[in-house]
């Protein structure tokens, strides 16, 4: 009778560790069709990443109202023009680019991803650290995790 | 040809000291100031950092970073990489420690490109983290980067492991 006892509080504490463990698992989940809105950022990099979110087909909604959205991304760049030295010693013109972007769950305040590129010759300026983002936030959506 | 030869090494002299001037010009300012100070420096107290760290800072707890300028992306970015085991929230009310600090960057200048070959920024950035509940710093860390491979990326990711082995109780 014990031993039946035992055997069903045993089940039962397994069952609550698996649910409270999922539980965990999908409030880092971002779902496909979200609604997201992009904070402003310095020097206009949300427009570049609504931009790329566009070109590297995210499955996200990006909305204009915060209040609408259930996630929103804020973050960081940097750019910095090749001057003369690096133009003439290292012959490139290429700018160097970095970015930081977080996405947060709006109800629980939680920040579910983040992202950061660094890239010292940039091909395409701050199109390339934007789309670099957005290419990861799209694997991130897809993984289901 | 030859008579060149001593405006050459003239030439590359005045260079490597302008260099240096533009390079190090925070230690000379320094260099100055304390010697004009009288008084000596307070010694900084070696028991006190030991006495913070005994605090243990829960798996999973809530922790909210300050703005840095930018550099709290980068550092929610690192534990998010680095898989920290702590949750970062957006509001100092809804988490049980918070993370402030001061980030600094310096570019590669002509000099660095051209002596060191190297276009890598110079990165420090000097981060606490405090139990919001005590009030009592309970971790803090600094990095210095003289040539650091993805800038700010970098060390955050340096800020982030320590973080991590801090929690996991390895330092």
């Amino acid at each position: 009778m014990n031993g039946k006892i035992l055997s069903i509080l045993l089940m039962l504490l397994l069952v609550l560790v698996v649910v409270s463990s999922s539980a965990q698992e999908t409030t880092k989940v971002i779902p496909a069709g979200a609604k997201v809105f992009i904070n402003p950022m310095k020097d206009g990099f949300e427009k570049e990443l609504a931009a790329a979110f566009d070109t590297k087909k995210v499955p996200l909604e990006v909305v204009t109202e915060k209040d609408k959205a259930d996630f929103e991304i804020t973050g960081t760049s940097e750019s910095k023009k090749a001057g003369k030295a690096k133009i003439l010693i290292r012959g490139s013109w290429h700018s160097s680019e970095q970015a930081s972007i977080t996405v947060t769950n709006l109800k629980s305040g939680e920040a579910v991803w983040a992202y950061s590129v660094n890239k010292s010759d940039s091909a395409h300026g701050k199109r390339s650290t934007a789309e670099a983002c957005a290419k990861h936030l799209k694997e991130k959506i897809e993984s289901k995790k | 040809m030859l008579y060149r030869i001593p405006y050459l090494v003239l030439l590359l002299t005045v260079l490597a000291a302008s260099a240096f001037a533009q390079t190090t010009p925070s230690s000379t300012a320094a260099a100055t100031s304390a010697q004009s100070e009288t008084k000596p420096a307070p010694m900084i107290d070696k028991a006190a950092p030991a006495a913070l760290s005994k605090e243990k800072i829960p798996v999973g707890s809530k922790v909210y970073i300050a703005p840095l300028n930018g550099y709290e992306s980068f550092l929610v970015a690192a534990i998010v990489k680095k898989e920290t085991p702590v949750v970062v929230v957006n509001s100092a009310e809804k988490a049980d420690y918070q993370i402030t600090g001061v980030s600094e960057s310096v570019q590669a200048g002509w000099a660095k490109m051209l002596f060191l070959g190297s276009q890598q920024s110079n990165e420090q950035a000097s981060i606490v983290m405090t139990n919001l509940k005590t009030g009592v710093a309970v971790w803090g860390y600094n990095v210095n980067k003289t040539n650091s491979y993805k800038g700010k990326q970098s060390s955050s990711e340096a800020c982030a492991k320590h973080l991590k082995a801090r929690i996991e109780g390895r330092e």
